[in-house]
């Protein structure tokens, strides 16, 4: 009977300390990480332009044009084309790839094991920003490593980047090189979840390596797969700074992104409006193909 | 024959093994040979990138490539400290990181004591509305953040840069797993010695996350320091410039073939992430081992 | 409209909250030392603080302090736009004559002192500041386009003389090809500042009487001129970003160009084996010599705290002598028209040649859209240069994009 009131005190007082504890992390992510994602949506059925700035009240409301410009946007269906070849083949790279550098290094390096892992994930760490101003050197036509390489043995190379059909394969090309030690690196983590015995079970059996790996190794890493492709996914769709820096979204629109596309009409013509629903439906695109990859590949 | 059939068999059998070995032993340097051939693959732009900064201009325009610098020079990092504000731009990313590590550090760790330690209402709703968007890629965000700062004038500025940054998803995340797994009866008796929750917080609960702290701090700063489109939006004039947006900015426009800058400015942009990650890698496998979200 | 209006307040109010981190306040005018920030784009940006002009300018003026910010030409557009947008404006900037529609017409330029005389300057170069009835900027440079050729490379072709007509220019290509050159000349498959005067010439306009007539016969006609460069391997088909044409220039491959005035000084200053062997011309005429008109003008902020001191900068670079000095630091024409008697200018042949170009050409159309129809252009002319699609179906396209883009 007494305890009880006092308990409640407790209670009470339990509960502002609970939200004291959470609102530093709770104002900032409320203001700067939820409400601009309820806003994008709500921008997006404005005409809001840089006009509007100054008073945000007036942005007039217009429903649904900006989507249903969208759908007859050229650029766009361009911009949103490139973005899924640059994901679908760079996903499927960048997984099998990931995927063979782990099988080898979980089996056969012993001591250099760390090596390897430490040099393959390298490139992840750093900036995209300097790994595209690199490889557009790499790739330059006249005074870049490969073209010269290749001049060594009498081939006179392409312009990689200037050329329409090689410029996305070259972007592609870097996104693996710069994934794959990352991915590597989760399938190593996967792999060794992987319990000894299983293998021993299946090799009194006499199964070969490569049933092996059919049979145990791909379905026992199936939850890392599935997150390998959720991340590198997310990451893929939005593909921006290598356009922006080595093409400039050309040849021919060839390399434009949605993400660039967005950028642009948001903070080079100030259709913030329209920016926001190019925003808002690279985001259904991207909760769609995660939720498309929990179905298919989750355990059962 | 029945003799001869068996010796051929064991013999067949033995040279089988000592074949296999031999096999084996091949497959393995094949493999070796294959890892290292990747490794030069993955460290052949960066070495390209460091030898190219230290190349003059007439060497790296020359129509056949070297590989190495024929004549080092300083040149580019000089034109980067003297005629360009790279100082500047380096010391906007620093501040900017340092800020954005900081608050993470602090702000996740206090949610993640609170979701796991303390019992109010709404605890499991918060948790949830925070994971929820764990996945929401940032460019749906970059508009109305926009009109957001610029209706409180904070375009160009630094907290223009840090506040959004400030609070991330991943940080509570990880902080929540490791808080969750400190004994409650720990907290329990520092509550009964009658320490304050705060006390509880700074002197039972953060001396024992170490090591969670360090793999935050770590991630956090790779995102900020390598982070780019926010501040391309953000910092409108060059006095705000962190060191992505600088390089970017510098490498489009008719700077754009000047190589011997551009590599200089990159091996400024990649050295203290290559720095922190040689130093501290053991904490990247254990927080891909927690999480397995990267930098 | 109310959602919306409702969830902008929420961001407003939500937002005040952390105001406390605030701005830097602002400065009052008076008469003690100020700063200046000025924005600057490509070369002018790189050596404008150090040249001669800013010195006699900060001799002359000892309280007051310039930052020149350099910004390269191809973000600096989106830079200006963020910044008047986040309110974080310079106090005064360069600006490309093309924008001075879409910055003049948002109303962010300071209108220009009653001291500053319009007859001073080329009168389409004024005409181009003039938004609304007023003057919101100060031309600073002329800028046109000509016709750079290899004079040696032609000789051993068998051509002495420079191309005057579009026949001309063909034949001489196909020479250059002929007689070793990689290529017969450089045209940027993606830029309209190097279509435009075939355009302009053929007897065609990007607007006239305020429509776009893009789809024109003059228009189809200089596209079909264009892309046979390029169907005939006339010209690269594409280059990548930071393709540089002083380079291909000077070793042969590229013999002749379509540039601006500061390609002078560079190709003077690169390999001093090719000096006297090259030469510049008008672009070749089919109806008429017409080239593109642009250059750089000089506008003041309204949110600018120091307009009065800005102007001063203005007006100092405005001035003759300056003008004349600033030439000869960078080789931007001057806008004053009295600059061109000093003997720097007119003593100078290929200069002349300039001079005399900027006496017939056009200037694309002041309107607020401009920057994205500029784009839509040069996607166009992209694909038709690439064989994507026929000179008409990149003229109807440009139409279309142009129609539909303007907000009259």
């Amino acid at each position: 009977m007494v305890a009880r009131p006092a308990r409640r005190g407790g209670d009470v007082r339990a509960a502002l300390t609970g939200y004291a504890f959470s609102a530093p992390y709770l104002i900032l992510f409320l203001v700067f990480l939820a409400l601009p994602i309820l806003a994008s949506l709500v921008l997006s059925f404005t005409d809001f332009s840089l006009g509007d700035l100054t008073a945000p009240l007036g942005a007039p409301f217009i429903g649904l044009q900006n989507y249903a410009k969208l759908f007859s946007d050229d650029n766009f269906r361009q911009a949103a084309l490139n973005t899924a070849y640059f994901t679908v083949v760079g996903l499927i790279a960048t997984t099998v790839l990931g995927l063979v550098a782990a099988l080898g290094l979980n089996r056969a390096l012993g001591r250099l094991r760390s090596v390897f892992r430490v040099g393959y994930y390298l490139p992840t760490v750093t900036s995209i920003v300097a790994i595209a101003v690199i490889w557009r050197f790499l790739l330059d036509p006249n005074f870049g490593l490969i073209n010269g390489a290749l001049k060594q043995i009498g081939i006179s190379g392409p312009n990689w980047l200037g050329n329409p059909t090689l410029a996305m394969p070259c972007i592609i090309a870097m996104a693996v090189w710069r994934n794959l030690g990352n991915v590597m690196v989760l399938f190593l983590a996967g792999l060794q979840g992987i319990p000894e015995d299983v293998y021993e079970a299946a090799r009194i059996d006499g199964a070969t390596p490569w049933r092996e790996l059919l049979r145990i190794t791909l379905p026992m890493l199936r939850p890392t797969l599935l997150f390998v492709a959720v991340i590198t996914s997310i990451g893929y769709l939005q593909l921006f700074e290598e356009p922006f820096i080595m093409t400039q979204g050309g040849p021919l629109n060839k390399t434009l992104s949605v993400s660039m596309y967005m950028y642009r009409e948001g903070f080079s013509y100030f259709h913030l409006g329209y920016a926001s629903s190019i925003g808002y439906v690279l985001f259904v695109v991207i909760a769609a193909v995660t939720a498309l990859q929990f179905r298919l590949l989750r355990n059962d | 024959m029945a003799t001869t059939t068996t010796t051929a068999a064991k013999t067949a059998i033995a040279a089988g093994r000592t074949g296999g070995r031999e096999s084996a032993a091949l497959r393995r340097s094949l493999i070796y040979i294959g890892y290292t051939i990747g490794l030069v693959l993955v460290a052949g732009p960066f070495v390209w990138m460091v030898a190219g900064a230290f190349k003059t201009a007439p060497e790296l325009h020359r129509i056949v490539p070297t590989f190495l610098p024929a004549e080092p020079t300083l040149d580019n990092f000089n034109t980067l400290f003297q005629k360009l504000n790279f100082p500047l731009y380096f010391l906007n990313s620093a501040v900017v990181a340092f800020f954005v590590v900081g608050a993470n550090l602090l702000f996740c760790s206090m949610l993640g004591y609170a979701l796991t330690k303390l019992h109010f209402p709404g605890r499991d709703k918060i948790f949830l509305l925070v994971m929820a968007t764990l996945m929401v890629p940032s460019t749906v965000t970059l508009v109305p953040l926009f009109v957001l700062m610029s209706a409180i004038g904070l375009v160009n500025t630094y907290a223009g840069l840090i506040l959004p940054f400030a609070a991330g998803p991943f940080g509570v995340f990880l902080m929540r797993q490791f808080i969750g797994s400190i004994p409650d009866d720990l907290i329990e008796a520092a509550r009964i010695d009658g320490a304050s929750e705060l006390r509880i917080f700074r002197s039972v609960v953060m001396p024992l996350c170490g090591t969670p702290l360090a793999t935050l701090g770590i991630f956090t700063f790779l995102a900020s320091w390598n982070n780019f489109l926010w501040p391309l939006v953000v910092s409108t004039s060059e006095r705000m410039y962190t060191l992505p947006v600088g390089v970017a900015t510098f490498s489009i426009g008719q700077h754009s073939s000047d190589y011997g800058t551009l590599m200089a400015g990159s091996v400024l942009l990649v050295a203290p992430v290559l720095i922190v990650f040689l130093l501290l890698q053991r904490y990247f496998t254990q927080g891909i081992a927690m999480t397995g979200i990267k930098g | 409209m109310r959602s919306s209006a409702r969830a902008i307040n929420c961001l407003a109010v939500l937002a005040l909250v952390l105001t406390a981190c605030g701005t830097s306040s602002t400065s009052n005018t008076s008469s003690g030392p100020v700063t200046l920030t000025m924005w600057a784009m490509g070369d002018e940006g790189d050596k404008l603080p150090t040249s001669d002009a800013m010195q006699a300018f900060k001799k002359a003026n000892p309280n007051i302090t310039v930052n020149v910010t350099a910004i390269p030409w191809g973000v600096a557009h989106d830079k200006l736009v963020t910044a008047v947008a986040g309110r974080q404006t310079p106090d005064l900037s360069l600006m490309g004559t093309t924008w001075m529609g879409e910055f003049g017409k948002i109303g962010v330029l300071d209108q220009v002192p009653s001291s500053v005389s319009k007859s001073d300057f080329y009168s389409g170069a004024w005409d181009a500041v003039v938004v609304n009835g007023k003057a919101v900027g100060v031309p600073w440079y002329v800028d046109t386009r000509t016709l750079f050729y290899r004079t040696d490379l032609a000789q051993k072709a068998g051509i002495n003389s420079a191309p005057q007509t579009w026949n001309d220019l063909m034949k001489l290509a196909q020479a250059y090809k002929a007689s070793g050159s990689q290529y017969g000349i450089y045209l940027q498959s993606n830029d309209d500042q190097e279509w435009l005067p075939f355009l302009y010439s053929a007897g065609g306009d990007v607007m006239q009487n305020g429509k776009f007539t893009l789809d024109s016969q003059a228009s189809v006609k200089s596209l079909t001129e264009w892309v046979k460069y390029f169907q005939q391997g006339l010209t690269p088909k594409s280059e990548a970003q930071g393709f540089d044409v002083t380079q291909t220039f000077t070793s042969g491959a590229t013999p002749m160009f379509i540039s601006g005035p500061w390609q002078i000084s560079t190709l003077l200053k690169s390999d001093p084996q090719i000096t006297g062997k090259w030469a510049v011309a008008r672009v070749p005429k089919d109806q008429s010599s017409t080239s593109w008109a642009g250059g750089g003008d000089l506008a003041v902020f309204k949110n600018s705290q120091h307009r009065d001191a800005a102007w001063k900068l203005v007006q100092f670079l405005a001035q003759r002598e300056q003008q004349i000095s600033w030439f000869k630091t960078i080789n931007d024409l001057p806008a004053v028209k009295a600059a061109w008697q000093d003997p720097a200018l007119s003593g100078d042949q290929n200069l002349k040649v300039y001079g005399d170009q900027l006496t017939t050409t056009k200037a694309p159309p002041a309107i607020a859209e401009w920057t994205e129809i500029d784009k839509s252009i040069n996607d166009w002319l992209e694909k038709a240069s690439a064989g994507q699609v026929t000179p008409a179906q990149a003229a109807a396209g440009m139409q279309q994009a142009a129609t539909s883009l303007h907000k009259p």
